[in-house]
């Protein structure tokens, strides 16, 4: 997109080069684009979007995969700090970290970035079919293609080992059909590489991961049967832009199965192919099978193998448990030994029943192998060319993970994502803004360019409607009738312009809304299309890119409340859209423009709570030069960190951790307050005043860095009734301290007081690990282990190498489930254990010395109040809730808070390094600024009306309101910075008095009648 | 002599074999192909009994185990189950326990007949004239050895399944001869031991092995030719476990695979299957070489048997011992794997696989004889050798 957005490679400025286009690299390049630096985005395809484009549903939310990235792609395109290169590879890094100077080769796309409009006739009569790389080769592309429909930027390329001409240079017109039909003669079968070299003071390797095909394991059947699909596969079937139109068919005969089996840890957890945990499949996996439960009812049996159950992440214990419940999965503890066709045309599956210990045969329409990922194709060529190591497993090698998780093996140099091995989105999206803040630490230069001020248009000027309906693909149009509905709103008054688009949110779509703006003089715009929860910023931006002040834009929510609910009815459903659509068009001709206020910033962080999340998170941000406050309630530093001995994975011992990391807190702007809590907090974001040791704290952003307690038996497990029943942190403690007597018998009990169906239900991702850490060493004492579990989750980067060693030396592992629990019996003075064992189904009782309770990490006892304090809502688990489960993992719904470690959600230590380095990036992006935008689209009163009772004083969640004495007079006066522009003191209002600007009444009842008007 | 391997520990053992890294999948279970008729036989279990309870298997579960190695080829954390049951069965004849032999324990007996240093066996008289034999206490040096094994004791034990048994190293042999080596083979050559070392018997097959390699290293052997899919698999990996060992043994089909060329000329069109060997395949990782080689004689077509490969069928029996109605079965499924195919020969590189096979096509009055079992090498001169180049 080089020309299109005016930018010029001849003095390039130097910036941060981040390479891959994926969610992670997404994520970095708009971070470190916020924070003002200039960024070079290398994608090697046509498009970026990456993995999670390919995606139909993220979990545990289901919501719609590429609609929650999309909005994130146009602004990565579109915003001017960061440039753009996709089709384009990285060839080279010379230089010193904050001088490197990158090699990029632009490959030929044969079409003209600067010409090609996306129209995609050229495609239509392209004669080659080859197999679609994003479909995974499900259904077929012509040579000139852009991968999806929702590409960024949306250009065409041609495929130069596909197209006749091109096969076999030198090019002559064997073909030239899409020369013919490309009005804009952007096609250029002359073009050739380009070498470009750019001055980057960091590099962010972002390169992703790619699926394995399990070809080689045989006995699994896939490539013997259509029907047996790889995860990535059974994904492209479910999306409702995917080969089938997100119906679930088998490809041999075009029919819905009645069954389908999902099988975990193919070619995972293998030491014959890839010996790593790959993270997410377990959880994935009921994803689809809710997901597919969801698009064809008549699917009645979900069957699901797996060895461990590792539903680490938020939530996911409990969508596990929903996935039994009510997508009626039926889980199988078991490893299938193999798959065949049966003559039935359907496949049989052996594997052991776990319930009878007995071998078994199910038959199955369909077959789903959550396969490995493994490193993307050319890791090893990108990490000779960026001088850096890849690990044993062939991912990109993080230097010591306890230290920096997203730093390689070269200074400068960082990696975030799939890049470094397997893991989910908000762990890659958390380590991207880790990345970010890294590297930005390289880079001198940073430019905020200032917002210029919103066009403001004529409020009373005759209304000129536009209005856009979204066919969002199948989403919407595969129910409603998109193109029916555009011919409608033509019908309504003051409608000037409607139309109706593929999808809506792409970036071609934001050009003909921009160009409608301009040619139709549109002075109010309306979008039917999904939520504006997620896309309501791009369009508005779209608006103001025309001269449209954004506030004269109108969304109608005619998919997640319209086509998704009413799927079974299609033509009421139409009817519905229709309705939504003159209830949206009645509000827009009402709509008043509205304009944003500046307020000052204090330019300073407080970060609340000095464990390791929050030394890191001071350490990072007063690194980007951001003065920071760090208080602690105790009166020394490092939290937990003080209670462990070594650290998992590579046995650094957790003082010296310590005190590298206070070392540097020493030399930085960072003043360190310890026996302070945070005592009351007034203002808003860029200005808060925190009270703190009785003294006001002036602060721009806060971090919420406290972590959680941990959770002591209360008198189960005969905890306090022997000294030697210990708590994990305990027993870390006896190790360090006094060690253990030579052939000690120690038996670890997992999961106490976590994953229960009642009380606690999370898991608390860390405790298996430390366990095995920790039998481990008991065994290096010369004791006899033992470890109860209900799955081992040693999902971590090289936990699955610490649980495959504690087996080695002889740790014995007994299964058991919720429902069986280990019983302590005391005997004088003798500890005996009986538990079940489902290995060999039977009940066993062993007498051990000691016993170690494996406890979770709960929510921090201060966790209410400060979330009282702060106004930042605690999930349904009690740890403080992010802004979006999968993007928005360090913000919070609260502007100018943000939150790391455990404090969202019990993590290891590398995962919260990663978090609270990541958050240094938001900091660094909100403060470095003078100043913050406010939004407008608040509540505003009329003082002459105010009765000053207070009721919105009371009701208002924000604090937004005050009383305010003016003289005589006294009236409330609404905080502009704090309100939300709710409306709910608005509705409360006994004077009516209050008006939300962005709703008011005349809108709202406008919207009403229009209801129930024909 | 190396150290004996029954003295192992639980311990050990589990470290040995790997047993340690069960991950409990069940894989094994499922695979085990005595699951499939009805019997559970679950290594996981046994894995997990013996890390647990610090128990073995019991009797009839330890001898019932065919050492077929698929449970070990399935394995993701690749614990030996086949060499776990070995030694278990190691400890149990040290205990004095017996595993129930066949064929009134003949071969057996043979085993331990030449395990006798003063045995002098004559096994030579059908051998090509033009083939050299030699004494292993001539004094004489030669380099290349050609290791017959116990196919002639066989062949007189199982006459009447008209197998032709000699005619799989008359043809090797020959074939061998075609690329220009002609070993010699030893006469006093004693059986490689396969079957005492997995039936539990460590201390005969240690016996018969110590005199094999005398002999070799008597004569000054280099390199040692093998056919048998087992005695290539013993001498190739046991031995030189427990010897100083500095000879290189050679599979003679994959040594042909690399050497022979073959006309592409039509002659007779014939289909043939392959049935993957256990000690061949899963053992010896030899899946492409005879399928190269079968496929490049004109006119053969190769159809797969529905398990092939790293898959492949087990043929039932082992180690002639416990052989019952389950090894029938496990034949017969064998058998119709092969037959399903349409191919009219069944080729095989072990002859053992063939003499359990027949065994049921016998029992069955050879009803199932649409298909006849043929060994590869046989097979091969007598298909290719007009053929060859």
């Amino acid at each position: 997109m080089v020309s299109r957005q005016n930018k010029s490679l001849e003095t390039p400025e130097k910036g941060i080069l981040v390479i891959g286009g994926g969610v992670a690299g997404i994520q970095a390049a708009l971070d470190l684009a916020r924070a003002g630096a200039k960024v070079y985005l290398v994608e090697r395809s046509p498009s970026v979007g990456g993995r999670m484009a390919q995606l139909d549903k993220t979990l545990p939310t289901n919501d719609c995969s590429i609609c929650i990235l999309s909005p994130l792609l146009v602004e990565a395109l579109r915003h001017p700090r960061i440039q753009m290169m996709t089709y384009s590879e990285v060839k080279g890094l010379e230089g010193e970290p904050g001088n490197f100077v990158a090699t990029i080769l632009k490959k030929p796309r044969y079409v003209d970035e600067t010409m090609c409009t996306g129209c995609g006739v050229c495609a239509q009569v392209c004669p080659v079919k080859i197999p679609n790389e994003f479909d995974m080769g499900l259904i077929d592309r012509a040579a000139i293609y852009v991968p999806f429909g929702q590409a960024t930027p949306l250009v065409y390329t041609i495929d130069g080992t596909a197209c006749l001409n091109l096969r076999k240079k030198p090019y002559k017109n064997r073909c030239g059909k899409c020369i013919e039909v490309c009005q804009r003669g952007a096609i250029n079968f002359e073009m050739e590489a380009e070498e470009i070299r750019i001055a980057v003071a960091g590099v962010i390797v972002a390169t992703g991961f790619d699926e394995m095909r399990p070809t080689e394991i045989r006995n699994l059947g896939y490539g013997s049967s259509q029907d047996i699909l790889t995860g990535l596969e059974f994904e492209r079937l479910l999306n409702a832009a995917g080969p089938t139109g997100g119906h679930v068919l088998r490809r041999s005969d075009g029919k819905v199965p009645k069954s389908i089996a999902f099988v975990q840890c193919v070619g995972s957890r293998d030491s014959r192919y890839n010996s790593y945990c790959s993270r997410v499949c377990c959880v994935y996996s009921i994803k689809q099978c809710m997901v597919a439960k969801d698009h064809e009812p008549e699917i009645s049996n979900f069957y699901y193998f797996y060895r461990d159950m590792r539903a680490y992440g938020r939530g996911f214990e409990e969508y596990y448990r929903r996935g039994g419940d009510q997508a009626g999965i039926t889980y199988i503890k078991s490893s299938p030994s193999s798959i065949v066709s049966n003559s039935n045309g359907g496949l049989t599956i052996r594997y052991e029943d776990p319930s009878t210990c007995k071998p078994s045969q199910l038959a199955v329409d369909m077959v789903v192998l959550s396969c490995a990922m493994v490193p993307s194709k050319g890791t090893r060529e990108l990490a000779e060319a960026l001088g850096v190591e890849v690990d044993t497993d062939g991912f990109f090698k993080i230097q010591d993970p306890l230290i920096d998780p997203t730093a390689s093996t070269r200074e400068g140099v960082f990696v975030c994502g799939c890049a470094s091995g397997p893991k989910d989105i908000p762990d890659s999206v958390a380590q991207a803004s880790a990345a970010a803040a890294r590297a930005l630490s390289y880079l001198g230069e940073r430019i905020l360019q200032d917002e210029p001020p919103l066009p403001m248009n004529d409020p009373d000027e005759q209304a000129r409607i536009g209005v856009f309906v979204c066919h969002c693909g199948l989403n919407i149009a595969g129910v409603v009738d998109s193109r029916g509905v555009a011919e409608y709103a033509k019908s309504l008054p003051n409608v000037v312009y409607a139309t109706d688009n593929l999808y809506t949110c792409s970036d071609d779509t934001q050009r003909k809304i921009e160009d409608a703006i301009r040619q139709e003089n549109l002075n109010r715009v309306v979008v039917a299309a999904c939520t504006p929860r997620t896309h309501e910023p791009i369009f508005r931006q779209t608006c103001a890119k025309a001269g449209l002040n954004p506030y004269l834009f109108e969304m109608a929510n005619i998919r997640d409340q319209c086509s998704w609910v009413h799927s079974d009815r299609p033509q009421d459903a139409t009817e519905k859209a229709k309705d939504l659509v003159r209830m949206a068009v009645s509000r827009a001709r009402l709509l008043r423009p509205l304009q944003r206020k500046h307020v000052p910033v204090e330019q300073k962080a407080l970060v609340v709570g000095a464990g390791i999340a929050g030394i890191e998170a001071a350490i990072a941000i007063a690194k980007l030069g951001i003065e920071v406050f760090l208080i602690e309630k105790l009166d020394r530093l490092g939290g937990k960190l003080l209670n462990l001995h070594d650290l998992f994975p590579f046995a650094k011992p957790a003082k010296e951790l310590l005190k590298a990391k206070l070392t540097e807190i020493d030399k930085l702007p960072i003043e360190v307050i310890t026996g302070a809590t945070v005592e009351s907090v007034d203002g808003f974001v860029g200005n808060f005043k925190v009270k703190v040791k009785g003294k006001d704290l002036k602060v721009g952003a806060i971090v919420i860095a406290v972590g959680g307690d941990v959770r002591i038996p209360e008198g189960g497990f005969c905890y306090g009734k022997h000294p030697n029943i210990l708590t994990s942190l305990e027993f870390e403690d006896l190790l360090a301290r006094n060690g253990l007597p030579e052939n000690s018998r120690v038996t670890f009990i997992q999961c106490v007081g976590a994953r229960e169906s009642d009380g606690y239900t999370g898991c608390s991702r860390f405790c298996c690990h430390v366990s095995l850490k920790q039998a481990l060493d008991a065994t290096k004492m010369r004791s006899r282990v033992t470890i109860v579990h209900r799955d081992v989750r040693s999902f971590s980067r090289y936990g699955e190498d610490l649980y495959a060693e504690a087996r080695r030396a002889g740790v014995v592992f007994l299964r058991t489930d919720e429902h069986h629990m280990p019983r302590i019996n005391l005997k004088n003075g003798s500890i005996e254990i009986e538990t079940f064992d489902a290995g060999l189904s039977s009940q066993i009782s062993l007498v051990t010395d000691y016993v170690v309770l494996a406890i979770p990490i709960v929510p921090a006892a201060s966790a209410r109040h400060l979330s009282e304090m702060l106004r930042v809502p605690l999930g349904s688990d009690g740890f403080f809730l992010e802004k979006h489960v999968k993007l928005g993992p360090l913000e919070t719904n609260t502007e100018g808070i943000f939150i790391c470690g455990c404090s969202q959600y019990p993590k290891d230590i590398s995962d919260t390094l990663a978090q609270a380095a990541g958050v240094a990036t938001k900091v660094g992006a909100l403060l470095s600024r003078s100043y913050v935008e406010l939004e407008p689209a608040t509540a505003s009163v009329d003082k002459n009306l105010c009765r000053a009772c207070g009721t919105c004083i009371e009701i208002c969640e924000y604090n937004a309101p005050n009383l305010v004495a003016d003289g005589e007079r006294v009236y409330v006066s609404i905080n502009e910075a704090l309100c939300k522009g709710c409306g709910t003191c608005a509705s409360h209002c006994p004077a009516d008095a209050i008006t939300a600007r962005h709703f008011t009444d005349e809108q709202i009842t406008a919207m009403i009648e229009m209801l129930f008007k024909e | 002599m190396g150290e004996a391997l029954s003295s192992l520990s639980p311990k050990e053992l589990a470290q040995k074999t790997r047993a340690y890294l069960c991950l409990d999948c069940s894989k094994c279970t499922a695979s085990c192909p005595l699951g499939r008729l009805g019997v559970t036989y679950s290594p996981r279990s046994f894995v997990q009994h013996l890390l647990i309870n610090d128990e073995g298997p019991d009797e009839a579960s330890l001898w019932r185990c065919l050492t077929c190695g698929l449970c070990h080829e399935r394995c993701p954390s690749d614990v030996d189950f086949p060499v776990f049951i070995r030694e278990l069965r190691s400890k149990a004849i040290e205990q004095g326990k017996m595993p129930h032999p066949t064929h009134s324990e003949t071969i057996q007996e043979v085993m331990r007949i030449l395990a006798k240093p003063e045995t002098k066996p004559q096994r030579t008289s059908w051998l090509s004239d033009w083939v050299p034999v030699i004494d292993g206490k001539s004094g004489q040096k030669v380099e290349d050895i050609y290791f017959v094994g116990c196919s002639p004791y066989l062949e007189t034990i199982f006459e009447h399944f008209n197998l032709s048994l000699l005619d799989t190293h008359l043809s090797a042999l020959e074939l061998l001869r075609l690329c220009g080596v002609k070993p010699y083979v030893l006469r006093d050559e004693r059986c490689c031991g396969h079957d005492a070392l997995w039936s539990g018997d460590t201390e005969l097959f240690m016996r018969l092995a110590s005199i094999n390699v005398e002999l070799w290293r008597s004569i000054g052997a280099r390199r040692i030719f093998v056919s048998c899919p087992e005695g290539y698999h013993t001498l190739s990996t046991v031995y030189p476990d427990h010897f100083d060992f500095p000879f290189e043994v050679i599979n003679t089909v994959k040594f042909l695979a690399e050497r022979l060329e073959f006309q592409p000329t039509k002659i007779e069109k014939v289909s043939v299957t392959y049935l993957d060997s256990c000690r061949m395949g899963r053992y010896g990782g030899i899946y492409d070489e005879p399928r190269l080689l079968l496929k490049n004689i004109a006119g053969v077509d190769l159809v797969e048997m529905e398990m092939n490969r790293e898959n492949a069928p087990c043929c039932g029996s082992n180690l002639w011992i416990n052989c019952d109605g389950i090894s029938k079965k496990l034949q017969n499924a064998c058998l119709d794997q092969a037959i399903q195919t349409g191919a009219g020969v069944l080729v095989c590189p072990c002859d053992k696989c063939r003499i359990h096979l027949a065994c049921a096509q016998l029992e069955n009055g050879f009803l199932n004889e649409t298909i006849r079992t043929e060994n590869i090498l046989s097979f091969l001169y007598r298909k290719g050798v007009n053929n060859l180049g």
